[in-house]
C-alpha cells in the first residue's frame, strides 16, 4: 500500500473545502452541486486504504462541519465512515477505469448521503425526512453529479498524489 | 521525477487564483482589467506614436501592418465595452438595492455573499458582516426580490444565514390573496413547502405568500414565493403547498440584514 503525504492530503482537503464554499455554488445545477470533498475522501481511501481515507473523511467531514448549519459531527461520521468502506473494499475494484470510479463515487455519495439522512432522522425533532423523497431529491442528482465531477477531480488528484494514470477500459 | 512540494505549490497557486477569481467575480476582475489597461496605456501610446514615425519614415510600410493594428484596436475596444457591461449591470443592480435600500420600511444594513454551505444538505449562506457592523442574532435577512432567511451563527464581522428552504427553518407565513396562514418548512431538494392549510382552505396556484409576523423575528407582509403546486398528504389533516421562492437563492450575491 502505497504511503500518503499528509502535508499534500489536509493542503487538498482545505483547498477543496474553500473551493466547495466559494466556486461551486456558481455551477450549480438546480441548486445542486457536485461534492468534490467526497470525491477526494474516495479517491485517498480508494489508493491508499481505508486508514488514510477514514482519516481524510474525519478531516474533512470537520471541515464541512465547521461551516455548515447542520447537526455537529453528522458530516464529520458521515465522510469517516465512507472513507472507511470505501477503503475496505478498494482492491475489489478495477480502479484504473474512469466507469469504475463513477459508479463507486455515485454508490457512496448515495451512503454518505443516507448515512446522513439516518443521523438527521435521530437526531432531529422536527420532523422526520421520508427516504423516498430524499432520494429523489437530492440524493440521485447529487450523486450523478459527483459521479461526473469524479472523473476530472480523481485526474487532477492523480497528479498531485503521483498516483497511476488511468487506463480507457471501459 | 516530480517534485510533489512543487506540485502542491502549483496547485494552491492555481486554486487560490480560482478562489480570488471567484469572490471578485463581476466587476472587481472587470476593474482589475481596466487598470490593467490603464497600466498598459502609456507604453501602448509611445509604441503607437513610434510606430507612426516610422511609417511616415518607411515609405513601403504596408496597408497590411496598418490593417493588422487596426484590427487588435478593435478587439481592445470590444474588450473594453464588454468590461463596461460587467461594470454598467452592477451599477444597475446597486442602484436597484440603493432603490429597494431607501424604500423599505425597516432598517436595514446590505451584505455582501462571501460563501455557501459546504454540503448539498443544509442551505446557508456566510456574508462579510456581523456584529461589529450592527447585525443581530435571529434577525431577518432579506433581498430585493423577497425573503432570504435569518441569522443564526454571527461573527464580530461574519455571520451564518439559514436560508428559508433550508429542513431547520420554519417561517409562519399567510396567503396573501385569502389570509389562510400556514408555515413555511425548508427542504433538503432546495424547495420550501406551505405546511398545516387547512383542508377546506382555497389555495391556487399563483398566489403569493407572505411572512405572517408571527413570533418576532420576520416582520410581517415580506414576500416570500408564490404557491407552485398544492397537494394533500396522506393520514394528515392539512393540505400542503410547494412554494417557489421570489428570490433566486442559489444564485444570490447581496442579501440586506434587518436591524
Amino acid at each position: 500500500m502505497p504511503s500518503v503525504n499528509r502535508v499534500s492530503m489536509y493542503s487538498i482537503l482545505a483547498a477543496l473545502l474553500l473551493l466547495h464554499v466559494t466556486v461551486l455554488g456558481h455551477i450549480s445545477i438546480c441548486g445542486f452541486k457536485p461534492d468534490i470533498l467526497l470525491i477526494a475522501v474516495v479517491f485517498l481511501a480508494l489508493f491508499f486504504g481505508s486508514g488514510v481515507g477514514f482519516e481524510a473523511g474525519i478531516a474533512a467531514g470537520i471541515g464541512k462541519d465547521m461551516l455548515a448549519f447542520d447537526y455537529m459531527g453528522a458530516n464529520t461520521l458521515a465522510l469517516g465512515l465512507t472513507g472507511l468502506a470505501v477503503g475496505a473494499i478498494h482492491t475489489k475494484f478495477f480502479k484504473e477505469s474512469r466507469l469504475t470510479r463513477a459508479v463507486v463515487v455515485f454508490f457512496f455519495s448515495a451512503f454518505s448521503m443516507l448515512v446522513h439522512l439516518f443521523l438527521y432522522n435521530m437526531m432531529s425533532k422536527s420532523g422526520e425526512i421520508g427516504f423516498v423523497d430524499y432520494t429523489v431529491s437530492p440524493l440521485l442528482p447529487v450523486s450523478l453529479y459527483s459521479s461526473l465531477a469524479a472523473i476530472p477531480v480523481f485526474s487532477v488528484l492523480e497528479g498531485i498524489f503521483g498516483v497511476k494514470k488511468p487506463q480507457d477500459i471501459i | 521525477m516530480r517534485n510533489p512540494k512543487s506540485v502542491i505549490l502549483k496547485a494552491l497557486i492555481v486554486i487560490s487564483l480560482v478562489v480570488f477569481l471567484a469572490v471578485n467575480s463581476g466587476a472587481p476582475t472587470s476593474t482589475f482589467r481596466v487598470r490593467l489597461l490603464d497600466l498598459f496605456s502609456s507604453p501602448l501610446k509611445v509604441f503607437s506614436q513610434a510606430a507612426s514615425f516610422l511609417r511616415s519614415i518607411v515609405p513601403f510600410h504596408s496597408l497590411r501592418q496598418e490593417n493588422n493594428a487596426l484590427r487588435g484596436r478593435i478587439n481592445m475596444l470590444n474588450r473594453q465595452i464588454e468590461t463596461y457591461k460587467v461594470i454598467q449591470d452592477e451599477n444597475d443592480r446597486l442602484k436597484n438595492f440603493l432603490n429597494f435600500k431607501k424604500a423599505v420600511p425597516y432598517s436595514v444594513l446590505p451584505a455582501q455573499v462571501i460563501g455557501r454551505d459546504p454540503s448539498n444538505w443544509s442551505n446557508t449562506l456566510i456574508i462579510d458582516k456581523g456584529l461589529s457592523q450592527g447585525v443581530g442574532r435571529n434577525k431577518a435577512v432579506i433581498s430585493t426580490k423577497g425573503l432570504v432567511g435569518r441569522v443564526v451563527e454571527l461573527g464580530l464581522r461574519s455571520a451564518k444565514i439559514l436560508l428559508i428552504t433550508d429542513p431547520n427553518s420554519k417561517v409562519g407565513v399567510i396567503i396573501q390573496r385569502n389570509r389562510q396562514g400556514g408555515m413555511l418548512v425548508g427542504r433538503p431538494d432546495g424547495k420550501c413547502r406551505m405546511i398545516y392549510i387547512a383542508l377546506d382552505s382555497d389555495v391556487a396556484i399563483g398566489d403569493r405568500v407572505l411572512t405572517a409576523g408571527l413570533g418576532g423575528a420576520f416582520p410581517k407582509d415580506i414576500l416570500v414565493g408564490e404557491v407552485s403546486a398544492v397537494g394533500k398528504e396522506p393520514g394528515r389533516l392539512y393540505k400542503y403547498a410547494v412554494i417557489r421562492t421570489a428570490e433566486d437563492l442559489s444564485r444570490l450575491e447581496e442579501v440586506l440584514c434587518l436591524r
